[in-house]
C-alpha cells in the first residue's frame, strides 16, 4: 500500500465529506479542522458518523479498529486524519 | 397540485417517502431531480414523466385526508368501561427531596402544582382501586403503581392498597410499581417489596458531585450517600430483588457526560444494563426557563451513540459503550425502525402520538381525580379526565385523544402525520387550556425530529445492508 501524506489523506476526507454528507465548503477550512462532526456546527449525529467510518474505511481500503475509535478520536477532520494515516501506517508495516 | 411526498438523500441513494401509501421508494437521481422540482415548481406533469410509479398508486397529489378523527373515539366508553389496567396513585404530594431541577418546586411551578403536604387516604385509594377493578373487566393484566411525591412517605397505604389489590384482583396478573427517591427505603420495606414482587425504580443522577449539585434535601444537603447506603442495603438483604431493580436519571446538560457515565463503574450498579435504566435530560415542559444544553454535551452524547450504533452491528465490543449512550441508541432505533413499516392515510384518520388518555394508563391524584399520565399539569381542567366518584368526563377523554383537531387542515397536508408524536401536554398553554399556537410549536419541533429520524433510519438501513 502506498503510504500517502497526511495533507493528501485530509483532501480525500473533506472530499467524502463535501460530496456524500453536503458539508458546506465554509466548514472544510482551516479554522474547522479540530471542531467536533458531532457538534451543532457540522450536526453529525450517531448515525451520520458510523456512515462516515465506512466511506472512510472503504475509500482507503482499511479497517479502523475499535482502540482507534474510543476517547473520541475519530470525531474531526483532523481526528479522521490521524486515524487513516495511522492504520495505513499499520497496514504497511503488515 | 403538488405530490404528497417528503425527499431525503443519503450518501449513495435517494428516496421518496410516499406519505397517502406510507412507502419508501428507492429511486434514481434522474427521478429524485424531477421529483424534487415538482416540489418546487408548478406545471410538472408527473403522469407522463413518473408514469410507472403513477401507476402503481404512488405520487398523488394532495393529501387523501378529509377528517381529522381518531379511530379509537367511538370506542371511548367501552374502553374505558371494560379495559382499564394500569392505575397510578400519586399517594403523596410531599416530599423530603428539593431537587433544584423538580418540576413541584415552588418557584417552578406556574404551570404545575407545587410540593404540599397532602396525601392520599385509604378511602380515596380503596376507592381507586375499587373504580380500576370495575373497569378492568376484559383486562388479563393489571399495573399499579406508586408516585409522590415522595411515595415512601406514605408507606402504610402503599402496603393496605398492595393487599387489598391482591385480594380485589385474584385471578389477574398483577405488576406493581413504585418510583422513590430511595432515601427512605428500609429493611422492612424492602422485604414487604421483595415477598410483593414490586419493581422499585430509584432515582439517581449521576455520581455523588453531580447528583448532589441537584438532588438535595430540603436542608440542602447532599442526597447520594442516603440513597447508595439503602442500595446497598438491599444487595445484602434480598439480592434477588435488588437485582431487579431500575434507575431512573436526570441528566443535567451541563454536565460532563463522561463524568455522569462513572456512575455505572460504582460496585452497586456493576450488574445494571440499558433496561434497568431510564435517563433523559432536565426537562423545561412546566419551566419558563429553558434547559441548555451546552455544545460539549451534544458532542459527547452523538460520539458515545455512535459507538452504540458500533456496538449493536457488531463492530465494538460491550466494554467501550456507555449505558446511557445504549439505552438512548435502542429507544430511537425502535422509533426508526416504526418508521420503515407503517399503514396508508385514510379518508378519516388522526396524527399519531396521542395515547387513549385513562385506557394507556390512569394517573389518580391524592384527591381522586384523574388524568391521563403523571406527566400532566394537574393545574389544567382540558387534562382532568374524570374523578372517582362520578367516573370519567368523556368529552375531556375526546377532546385529548382528538388534540390532532387543533389545527387540522395543517395536519392533513403533514408528510409526518404517521409518525407525529405530538401529546396532549405539548399543547397546552401557560393557563392550562389546549392552544393552536402552542400545537404549532410542537409540531415544529416534532417535524424536524422526525426528518431527522426518518433520514437516520434510511442510512441505518444502508449500514445493516452493507
Amino acid at each position: 500500500m502506498v503510504q500517502m501524506e497526511k495533507n493528501e489523506i485530509r483532501e480525500i476526507v473533506i472530499d467524502l465529506l463535501q460530496r456524500k454528507f453536503n458539508v458546506k465548503p465554509e466548514l472544510t477550512e482551516e479554522k474547522w479542522w479540530n471542531e467536533a462532526l458531532t457538534g451543532l456546527r457540522f450536526g453529525f449525529t450517531g448515525v451520520m458518523l458510523v456512515s462516515l467510518l465506512f466511506e472512510v474505511a472503504d475509500c482507503f481500503q482499511i479497517n479502523i479498529g475499535e482502540e482507534r475509535l474510543i476517547n473520541y478520536q475519530f470525531n474531526s477532520i483532523n481526528g479522521i486524519t490521524d486515524c487513516v494515516s495511522k492504520c495505513m501506517g499499520e497496514k504497511n508495516r503488515e | 397540485m403538488k405530490p404528497f411526498i417528503k425527499l431525503f438523500q443519503t450518501p449513495n441513494k435517494y428516496y421518496c417517502f410516499d406519505a397517502p401509501t406510507g412507502t419508501i421508494l428507492n429511486v434514481d437521481n434522474d427521478m429524485f431531480k424531477l421529483l424534487r422540482d415538482s416540489l418546487e415548481n408548478d406545471g410538472i406533469d408527473l403522469a407522463k414523466a413518473a408514469c410507472e410509479l403513477k401507476k402503481e398508486g404512488y405520487l398523488m397529489e394532495g393529501s387523501p385526508i378529509k377528517h381529522i378523527d381518531h379511530k379509537y373515539t367511538e370506542y371511548i366508553p367501552d374502553l374505558l368501561q371494560r379495559q382499564l389496567s394500569n392505575m397510578i396513585l400519586q399517594v403523596t404530594q410531599g416530599c423530603n427531596f428539593r431537587c433544584k431541577y423538580c418540576v413541584y418546586s415552588e418557584d417552578k411551578n406556574n404551570l404545575q402544582r407545587g410540593h404540599s403536604s397532602k396525601q392520599m387516604n385509604w378511602s380515596v385509594a380503596k376507592k381507586a382501586i375499587d373504580f380500576l377493578w370495575e373497569r378492568s373487566v376484559d383486562s388479563k393484566y393489571i399495573r399499579i403503581g406508586f408516585y409522590g411525591g415522595e411515595p415512601l412517605l406514605n408507606f402504610l397505604l402503599i402496603k393496605r392498597t398492595i393487599e387489598y389489590c391482591e385480594e380485589r384482583f385474584s385471578g389477574k396478573s398483577l405488576l406493581f410499581n413504585l418510583t422513590t427517591n430511595g432515601s427512605l427505603l428500609n429493611k422492612e420495606m424492602m422485604l414487604f417489596f421483595a415477598e410483593h414482587h414490586v419493581t422499585v425504580m430509584i432515582s439517581l443522577d449521576g455520581p455523588k458531585r453531580l447528583n448532589d449539585e441537584n438532588r438535595v434535601f430540603a436542608n440542602g444537603k447532599g442526597t447520594y450517600d442516603s440513597v447508595i447506603s439503602n442500595i446497598k442495603l438491599a444487595h445484602q438483604v434480598v439480592p434477588d430483588w435488588s437485582d431487579t431493580m431500575k434507575l431512573s436519571m436526570v441528566m443535567d446538560p451541563q454536565n460532563d457526560l463522561d463524568e455522569i457515565n462513572l456512575l455505572f463503574s460504582e460496585e452497586e450498579f456493576r450488574n445494571f444494563d440499558d433496561n434497568s435504566l431510564t435517563a433523559a435530560i432536565v426537562s423545561d415542559a412546566f419551566d419558563d426557563n429553558k434547559t441548555i444544553i451546552s455544545e460539549n454535551f451534544i458532542e459527547k452524547s452523538a460520539y458515545q451513540e455512535f459507538l452504540a450504533v458500533l456496538f449493536d452491528l457488531g463492530h465494538i465490543s460491550d466494554e467501550n459503550v456507555s449505558l446511557i449512550a445504549k439505552q438512548s441508541w435502542y429507544s430511537k432505533k425502535s422509533i426508526m425502525e416504526r418508521m420503515q413499516s407503517t399503514t396508508p392515510l385514510f379518508e378519516t384518520d388522526a396524527p399519531g402520538g396521542p395515547c387513549i388518555p385513562g385506557h394507556t394508563r390512569l394517573f389518580c391524584n391524592v384527591e381522586g381525580k384523574l388524568y391521563p399520565c403523571e406527566r400532566v399539569s394537574e393545574l389544567s381542567e382540558s387534562m382532568c379526565i374524570g374523578d372517582i366518584e362520578n367516573g370519567f368526563y368523556l368529552p375531556n377523554v375526546s377532546q385529548l385523544l382528538n388534540v390532532g383537531q387543533i389545527r387540522g387542515d395543517v395536519c392533513k397536508e403533514c408528510w409526518c402525520f404517521r409518525f407525529c408524536s405530538i401529546c396532549a401536554t405539548g399543547v397546552c398553554d401557560s393557563e392550562g387550556k389546549l392552544s393552536a399556537d402552542k400545537k404549532e410549536e410542537s409540531c415544529l419541533k416534532i417535524k424536524a425530529q422526525m426528518e431527522n429520524y426518518m433520514y437516520e433510519s434510511l442510512l441505518y438501513r444502508e449500514l445493516l445492508e452493507r
